[in-house]
């Protein structure tokens, strides 16, 4: 009962993390198209891209996380996604570029960028135990389905 | 290696359901970027920068920060007198040059190599949000259209 809890209040968290970070995004596309250029980490062109796709990328997983057939590729996407904004945010810091997180829209502005690793942080441990539990659902649906065919 | 083989084989069905629910997550959110970039759909209306023309400048030049985001080569051949060389990759830098001489009350022209310089409008346009001023415009016709002496 405790477990199926703690499922229900990460699968929440993590959609709802994402989803705010995915509406902030696309209410200001200039905002975010610079914010992911400042991270010197892509061309104009290519921070472009990614400042119209990432947003929906966001919206997606928070959707999918709680619909059971995908939601384990829901929950995968979400630690991907965690890792990519980790490892941006550290070599920013490593870099020490003056820069604001650009996480959660232009509201984000004023934001540093170490608190956000530690949210970061705190969403991937979410995530991959949600990867844990999704794949073990999986893989009981898996086993009865092939225990009913044989 | 054998044992590895064996513990991932039994898994080999999940991870691969695991890739097929992220793919399709995948390009399910290529559908509205595409709609939206296809159809130039926004949620709100893009910012705008204003323009000005010379003569208007002219009339009233007092209080202007003229910012040339020209590259270097050009700048130091010719530029408007006081105008401050803006480095668009160098934004933090070239912010930090501009604050010097910026307040509040003053009018930030920026202008590229002609009119409907790109970089020109996306400097200004992150000006505007830097320094949450409304004052910040584009100078009509960009340094093409300054009057040589």
């Amino acid at each position: 009962m405790a477990k199926k809890l703690a499922v229900i209040v990460s699968r929440a968290l993590i959609s709802l993390v994402l989803s705010w970070a995915a509406i902030a995004k696309l209410s200001d596309p200039s905002y975010t198209h610079i914010a992911i250029y400042q991270y010197q980490l892509a061309s104009w062109e290519t921070a472009e891209l990614i400042a119209a796709y990432l947003p929906w990328v966001e919206l997606v997983t928070a959707l999918g996380i709680w619909i059971p057939r995908i939601r384990l590729g829901a929950s995968t996407l979400s630690t991907i996604l965690t890792v990519i904004f980790l490892s941006a945010l550290i070599s920013a810091i490593a870099r020490e570029l003056d820069i604001t997180c650009g996480c959660f829209g232009a509201r984000d502005s004023g934001a540093m960028l170490a608190p956000r690793l530690i949210q970061d942080f705190f969403l991937l441990v979410i995530s991959l135990f949600l990867i844990k539990e999704d794949a073990a659902s999986l893989d009981a649906q898996l086993h009865l389905s092939a225990t009913t065919d044989n | 290696m054998n044992t590895f083989t064996e513990q991932i084989a039994p898994k080999a069905p999940l991870i691969r359901a695991g890739l097929t629910q992220m793919v399709i997550l995948l390009l399910l959110a290529g559908i509205p970027t595409w709609l939206t970039s296809h159809f130039q759909i926004r949620w709100k209306a893009p910012a705008t920068v204003e323009s000005l023309t010379i003569s208007s400048l002219k009339q009233d030049s007092r209080n202007v920060i003229w910012i040339d985001v020209r590259g270097q080569e050009a700048f130091d051949i010719a530029h408007i007198d006081g105008a401050l060389r803006f480095d668009e990759n160098d934004h933090d830098t070239s912010l930090q040059t501009l604050l010097k001489e910026w307040t509040p009350n003053k009018r930030v022209v920026v202008y590229g190599v002609g009119t409907g310089s790109e970089r020109a409008e996306r400097v200004a346009l992150r000006l505007k949000k830097d320094l949450q001023s409304k004052k910040v415009y584009l100078l009509e016709g960009g340094w093409a259209s300054w009057p040589r002496n």
